[in-house]
């Protein structure tokens, strides 16, 4: 029978930095956004005072989807501030160089557990447990959380489940319910037990349900894990989606997902960010739109695809005061790329045709899409050999600007036209601790 | 497998001799391959699994591979011409110092020293700190220990049930940690780097 685990970072960017200066643990800790906008990550102090002081108020919309008016995650930090500051918090920017090498510590630790693993984002991965008893694997889930700690310092919760929606479902219970030490397993429950837990989760508490999802549901009365799970599968098939469905199904137990995704790849890269500060120049704007075509294409050869299309966005603040204005332009070509010399070419023409001067602009960014794997790409017959020798050398430069930029640290090596060391729009990140473990400058001194 | 029949009576080949090539578990042919010393045992596990068809998973499958290059000689046995080096039999990995830094590279973390209270076991200002926090800390380790706000690095000492943080220098005094501080051994020191 199948087992999956799903091991989970609880409040993961708090968590690593608390790793680095462990006394922290004892204050309330917030990681905001880029530019320092809103809330996105909180350790437990810190939630307690959040249950403790925004319950009866109203917060507003917030900056993210999931943000609620009765809780200071994702809303803007400006908002919570005061509050925070009154009762000694300790706010942070986000820094993503730190995240990303503890993340990937996790996962490789994690992933000496099982003979499968898949990542799922930065802070989650499954595991296969497959071959494990319910007891062993409840065993070996606590050897794992214990693991993690000790080499990482990094507290995570493991789900355990017959499908990976309920091991999903099996890690939120692991972080609810205190009694379960950070490890519930709902493989081994009786029926009845099964019922009772899921009747004290909410339906959009699933795994794949969203916010719109679940208004739905609610409409039709289903308003827990346990409406769900005992919907009619037809039904749902019929009113929702197969998808759905399928969610039903692992609910009962029944894995329907394969354990690794059937897309490895992206079919869409998005880099995109608001600027440190306004731009109205077109010099500017084009060293912005450059940066972020560089950073896609990066991911994007490291995914080793290419694409046909891309498009830029650009915008101005939701001013109420000043004149707003946003546009967005895709380009489309045949011959698929992964050279950023190619791709900043089309964004600049795209950036061409929206570009308006007189607006302050806040934020930019490029999406790369129609995206294919190396190799898949259809020839074309009447392209001659000079094409395909140019071809290689963009290959080449492309891999070599690669190598130095993973060697010598991002954007040791980039475009002329991305404005090189003149981008004072980039990232506000005021609140940022040193990234201990990428560089050399910055790492953690004891005495 | 050479074709020569031995002359001797006494050893050496015989043909036909020993286990049919490719009639093995694998059902072809095999060919010894040199790997990293460290990356053995993951790569016969792989092995064992004998999921080579799945290559299409391989990036989701744990591979220890070490993230700093490993220097691997160029030539095997093969020297295409000129004269055949005498060395050529002896060439192995090249040297090299995260293999005998880091032991367990996700649980490793470098750290600066600043100061000089450890100066008499050799870590001096300056210095940079491997912590493996895989390893148990014990009596007479030298820690980095978190204690009331700070990071300190100095040596455990566990006697009579009483737990002290030596430095080792007179000029500083012994830590002596009663119960109710708040005092966590953060990690282990394995190395100490100086640069001159």
């Amino acid at each position: 029978m199948p087992l999956y685990a799903l091991v989970d970072g609880n409040s993961f960017y708090a968590s690593c930095q608390i790793a680095f200066q462990p006394w922290l643990k004892h204050r309330p800790v917030v990681v905001l956004s880029n530019n320092d906008g809103c809330i996105v990550a909180a350790n437990d102090l810190a939630k307690q005072l959040d249950r403790h002081y925004f319950k009866q108020r109203n917060l507003g919309a917030g900056g993210y989807h999931a943000a609620m008016p009765n809780s200071m995650m994702f809303q803007p930090y400006y908002k919570v501030a005061g509050l925070l500051k009154k009762h000694d918090t300790v706010v942070f920017s986000s820094n993503y160089e730190l995240y990303e090498d503890m993340s990937h510590r996790m996962h490789r630790i994690t992933a000496g557990f099982a003979e499968r693993q898949t990542i799922y984002s930065i802070d989650e991965s499954f595991l296969d447990f497959g071959n494990l008893t319910l007891e062993a694997a409840e065993r070996h889930a606590r050897k794992l959380r214990q693991t993690v700690d000790q080499y990482l310092g990094l507290p995570v919760a493991v789900g355990l489940g017959r499908s990976k929606t309920e091991a999903k479902l099996a890690n939120r219970l692991a972080k609810k319910l205190s009694y379960s030490n950070g490890v519930f397993n709902l493989g081994n429950l009786s029926e009845k037990a099964h019922d009772a837990l899921l009747k004290t989760l909410e339906v959009g508490e699933i795994w794949g349900v969203g916010k719109r999802m679940a208004n739905r549901l609610h409409e039709q009365n289903i308003h827990t894990a346990y409406d769900l799970k005992h919907a009619d599968s037809k039904t749902v098939r019929r009113l929702y989606s197969v998808h759905l469905e399928r969610t039903v199904q692992e609910l009962n137990g029944q894995a329907c997902l394969p354990f690794y995704d059937a897309h490895p790849y992206k079919r869409q890269i998005i880099s995109s960010r608001s600027f440190g500060r306004n731009i109205t120049d077109l010099q500017e704007m084009r060293q912005a739109v450059t940066y972020h075509v560089c950073k896609a294409a990066e991911k994007l050869r490291r995914q080793q695809c290419r694409c046909t299309s891309l498009s830029v966005h650009i915008r101005t603040a939701d001013h109420s005061f000043k004149p707003t204005y946003r546009n967005q332009q895709s380009i489309v070509w045949i011959r698929p790329s992964d050279d950023s010399i190619v791709l900043s070419r089309y964004a600049h023409q795209a950036l061409r045709a929206i570009w308006q001067s007189g607006f302050d602009y806040a934020k930019a960014g490029v999406v790369l899409s129609d995206i294919e794997p190396w190799g898949t790409e259809q020839f074309d017959l009447f392209s001659p050999p000079e094409d395909l020798a140019a071809e290689q050398k963009s290959t080449n430069l492309m891999q070599l600007m690669d190598r130095i930029n993973r060697h010598n640290g991002q954007n040791s090596l980039q475009l002329g036209s991305s404005g090189l060391l003149n981008n004072s729009w980039k990232m506000r990140r005021n609140l940022m601790s040193p990234r201990y473990t990428t560089q050399w400058g910055e790492l953690l001194t004891v005495n | 497998m050479t074709e020569n029949i031995n002359k001797s009576a006494h050893g050496g080949v015989r043909r036909g001799a020993g286990r049919k090539s490719g009639s093995g578990r694998f059902g072809e042919k095999t060919k010894v391959i040199r790997v990293p010393e460290s990356q053995a045992e993951t790569i016969q596990a792989w092995i064992k699994q004998g999921k080579f068809a799945d290559i299409g998973n391989f990036s989701d499958l744990f591979v220890p591979a070490n993230e700093a290059t490993i220097r691997l000689p160029l030539y095997a046995s093969k020297v295409i011409a000129g004269f055949p080096s005498p060395a050529e039999d002896y060439v192995e990995a090249r040297l090299d110092l995260n293999e005998k830094l880091i032991r367990n590279q996700e649980a490793t973390f470098l750290l600066k020293v600043q100061g000089d209270s450890m100066r008499d076991a050799g870590i001096l200002d300056g210095d940079i700190l491997v912590v493996d926090r895989s390893v148990a800390p014990a009596d007479g380790k030298i820690v980095i220990a978190a204690l009331d706000g700070d990071l300190t690095v100095k040596r455990l000492r566990i006697r009579d049930g009483k737990t002290w943080l030596l430095p080792e220098n007179p000029d500083y005094p012994p830590i002596a940690i009663r119960e109710e501080s708040d005092m966590v051994i953060w990690g282990v020191v394995t190395a100490s780097i100086s640069q001159y």
